[in-house]
């Protein structure tokens, strides 16, 4: 074995500028899916630390004693909410809430930082007046999910336990966003939980984004290890014929391998380190920043996203060797290369089938993770189906071809269809992402931002309002107010203008016992969903399309120098550079824009899919084909772009004279 | 013979890489219908004078003339045009693109010089009973022997009618009865087109075939035959 470490090292020393370039695809291909898949296990971890740590915020019944009552609700302010725990202790040792040191009195408020900052612009009195209560504290970051969380502890000796039998399921009161919680006997503060509102479909949201940026990630990481391992076949077929074993031929690709992959999960953990900073800095969701901290995986999550990096690389490495290790003359062989079998296409199908069975399961039983794991697989599958596309477009494209450029090029898609669909997949990955989005997107329904009436809500589901003495009553207060239609059954009134919003709506709740909210407001939960989601779109494109544009350019850097013996006689019997490229981004371009408009539309039928998961009743909007066809040419573009970016490594291998290869 | 003027001349060719003189003040003259051997050691220059008599590689003094025209001062791409019309090159291993089949490899460089690809291949067609390909056209690099891809290369070398053939150890992977067909397959091609014919070999029966031999070391000539 130390003989092999020390080949090892031999061959990596003396390889010169070759091995460094062989070794800086692996890198590459390795640190951006190392990168992306921390990020997005940071980020769903830190979405399930927001759930654990407002937690406590929600009332959990008490089994046996109980000693305090509790009910939780939530104040609308300047646009935002504020997430108010009314507390009253029953007998002399209630719990102490987080980030508190003791159980607050009657007329007792805490608040977080960030609502004392608010307040500190004079309307800290119209707040104290709107929670009957007098700031006497500020919470600790332990009762807080997030730095600039708006959080309100009261001390409320009046509440009262709400009747068994008026009590209402959680769902019930999350419509708007502000209906206020039973008031119920507690014995503890929750110290973990699952929110099942906003929360949860937020940590469902970045699963399903996660499965649409991990399994590119995979494929990423898959082919850089395994071009650059087939780049290395020739030498470790010399290997073989000077009388290496398989097994010792392995172990120097697995070694090789590791090196590249140890290097690449380095500077994948400092560019997702660098990335958690600009998420927990600028970049908010679900209503606040993340704490850095919280977007750290746990020390198991990340030792196993490393390892497992490391053995996907070195196991792809060791799946593009086979040839070598079965026969020494496996590399030398030419025209090896089968057409890809239609079983491709079963597997398709299977996935297929197996994510539509999760649907029923999903919406039944409530295992989200059943359904992400569905489109997980239906997602690598694209990946397994792909080739067949090359191929067919490789036959088309030699029968319709009338120059070199063509018939060159879709010769090479039918000789080696998975090597050619290999660098573009995570472009048709992306086009699958965006076909999701783009449903996605315009299936969201439309949020008001209206902010210039007050609808006066009640506290209660189904509550009936007096609709004319309401009128009456704030027509006294307010004789130059107009009242509008009603809005989801409640009335409406238009305030004049150059008043305290906040002040007339405290007035206004304590004369009328409604709560008044802006139609915004009432869409509070709604828009803050949308708008994240959209920005999470963004992301997620963006996030995309650099891993994409890493793929394209490693693969197509890699075939340059697989085939770099054939290239430069080429170039040298006369063949212009400009024909050597075209045919190599026409094999690019090809099979990715037929695959791209295949995918983006099963993108978009798994989008409805995946919604109709998480909700049936909402109605699937198609979206445009303009947009649909804009992605088909922004990948079609982006593969001529990467074929384009390799051209250095082109250059590189033309200008080097044939006799030194 | 009767030859008025080489086709090909080289003056005072010099190429430096580095410390490292390559070829150093040669002068040679290729004639149509007529075959240079060039010989040496590995490391005496030769590749680098077949290099820059084809115009692949700019020598640092001397020039390059083709049919009375000055090739070595052209810029790159006009150097790229005047080889895919004028020279063939043949290579050791071939070098055929291995997606290709062996017909569409021959049909190459036409298709690289504007004709359509349905003449091209018509035409790449032709060459293959003569050259002992027929029932090949539609296999693989791959799918052939040694001997027959390089017969195959050898087409594509001369299927655009060039005025001179270069060819880098041509038979170094043959064995010696193949090496034997092969060449004379090149040298009656060759003469078939009223090209000239430039072979690098370490081979010495190769290079006895050749019309003149010429012997390199340390990048100058040391002998003519």
């Amino acid at each position: 074995m130390r003989n092999i470490f020390s080949l090892a090292g031999s061959l990596l020393r003396g390889g010169g500028r070759r091995t460094v370039l062989d070794l800086s695809l692996t890198v590459v291909g390795v640190a951006v899916p190392v990168a992306v898949i921390l990020l997005v296990v940071g980020t769903v971890g830190g979405f399930q630390e927001r759930e654990n740590a407002m937690a406590w915020r929600e009332p959990t019944l008490a089994e046996s004693d109980a000693t305090a009552l509790q009910r939780r609700s939530y104040e609308p302010w300047q646009g935002r909410r504020v997430d108010v725990v009314e507390l009253r202790a029953l007998d002399g040792n209630p719990p102490i809430p987080p980030g508190m040191d003791r159980f607050p009195q009657e007329g007792e408020v805490w608040v977080s930082p960030a609502l004392r900052e608010i307040l500190d612009d004079g309307s800290w009195l119209t707040f104290e007046r709107r929670v009957g209560g007098e700031i006497v504290g500020v919470l600790g970051e332990e009762a807080l999910a997030y730095p600039d969380e708006l959080v309100a502890v009261v001390g409320n000796a009046s509440l009262e336990p709400t009747p068994e039998e008026d009590r209402l399921p959680y769902d019930h009161r999350h419509g708007g966003g502000f209906q206020p919680s039973d008031v119920l006997p507690i014995g503890e503060f929750a110290a973990t939980g699952s929110d099942p509102s906003l929360p949860l479909l937020y940590r469902i949201s970045a699963w399903i984004a996660g499965a649409l940026l991990v399994a590119p990630s995979l494929s990423l990481l898959g082919a850089g290890a395994r071009l650059t391992a087939a780049r290395r076949g020739r030498r470790l077929a010399a290997l073989r014929l000077a009388g290496a074993t398989s097994g010792q031929v392995t172990a120097l690709a697995a070694l090789e391998t590791a090196v590249g992959a140890g290097i690449g999960i380095a500077l994948g953990v400092v560019v997702a380190v660098a990335g958690m900073a600009v998420v927990s800095s600028s970049i908010p969701l679900g209503g606040g920043r993340f704490a850095f901290a919280d977007l750290v995986p746990s020390p198991l999550a990340v030792a196993v996203i490393l390892v497992g990096s490391l053995l996907v690389a070195v196991a792809a490495a060791l799946a593009g060797l086979r040839e070598v290790r079965a026969t020494p003359l496996g590399v030398v062989r030419q025209g090896r290369h089968k057409s890809p079998g239609w079983r491709r296409f079963f597997a398709m199908v299977v996935a297929w089938a197996g994510f539509i069975a999760t649907i029923p399961f999903t919406q039944s039983s409530g295992l989200y993770v059943a359904m992400v794991a569905g489109l997980g697989v239906v997602i690598l599958s694209i990946s397994t189906v792909g080739p067949v596309f090359a191929w067919f477009m490789g036959w088309v494209t030699t029968r319709l071809s009338r120059g070199p450029r063509g018939l060159v090029a879709g010769r090479r898609l039918m000789a080696d269809p998975i090597g050619s669909f290999r660098p573009t997949t995570g472009l048709v990955l992306i086009s699958f992402v965006a076909g999701f989005l783009l449903l996605s997107s315009a299936t969201l329904p439309e949020v008001s931002t209206d902010d210039s009436a007050l609808v006066l809500t009640t506290q209660r589901p189904g509550e009936q309002v007096d609709e004319e003495a309401l009128r009456q009553r704030l027509a006294g207060m307010y004789p130059d107010a107009s009242f509008g239609p009603s809005t989801y059954g409640w009335p409406t009134i238009e305030l004049p203008g150059g008043v305290d919003v906040e002040a007339e709506r405290t007035r206004i709740a304590e004369a009328t016992g409604t709560l008044p909210l802006t139609e915004a407001e009432l869409d509070y939960e709604n828009r803050l969903f949308i708008e994240d989601v959209r920005r999470a779109m963004w992301v997620v494109v963006a996030i995309a399309l650099i891993q994409a544009a890493f793929a394209t350019s490693v693969g197509s850097a890699a075939s340059v120098l697989e085939q770099a013996n054939t290239l430069a006689a080429l170039s040298l019997a006369g063949t212009p550079t400009s024909h050597l490229q075209g045919a190599r981004a026409l094999q690019s371009a090809i099979p990715l824009t037929v695959s791209s408009a295949v995918f983006v539309t099963l993108g978009s039928a798994a989008g409805a899919l995946t919604i109709i998961g998480v909700n049936p009743n909402i109605a699937i909007v198609v979206p445009s084909l303009v947009q649909a066809a804009l992605v088909v040419v922004a990948a079609a573009a982006a593969a001529v772009a990467g074929a384009w970016l390799s051209r250095p490594v082109l250059r590189s291998v033309l200008s080097q004279p044939l006799a030194e290869r | 013979m009767t030859l008025e003027r080489p086709v090909l001349v080289g003056r005072g060719l010099t190429k430096r890489y580095g410390d490292v003189t390559a070829i150093d003040g040669v002068d040679i003259d290729v004639w149509r219908g007529s075959s240079i051997a060039l010989t040496g050691p590995s490391g005496a220059g030769k590749t680098t004078l077949l290099h820059v008599l084809a115009g692949i590689i700019r020598p640092d003094e001397g020039s390059v003339t083709l049919e009375g025209v000055r090739i070595d001062s052209a810029p790159d791409r006009e150097r790229s045009r005047l080889r895919r019309r004028h020279f063939g090159f043949v290579f050791q291993e071939g070098y055929l693109v291995p997606e290709l089949t062996a017909v569409e490899n021959v049909a190459l460089p036409l298709m690289l010089l504007g004709h359509p690809k349905a003449k091209a291949m018509r035409e790449a067609y032709r060459w293959f009973e003569p050259f002992g390909l027929e029932g090949l056209e539609h296999r693989r690099p791959g799918e052939l022997s040694g001997g027959q891809a390089q017969r195959v290369a050898i087409a594509r070398a001369i299927i655009t009618g060039p005025s001179v053939v270069f060819a880098d150890e041509p038979t170094a992977a043959l064995d010696s009865e193949t090496t034997h067909r092969t060449m004379s397959l090149l040298e009656s091609a060759v003469r078939h087109a009223n090209a000239g014919l430039v072979v690098v070999t370490h081979d010495p029966e190769v290079a006895a075939r050749c019309d003149v031999q010429i012997s390199i070391l340390d990048g100058r000539l040391r002998k003519a035959a």
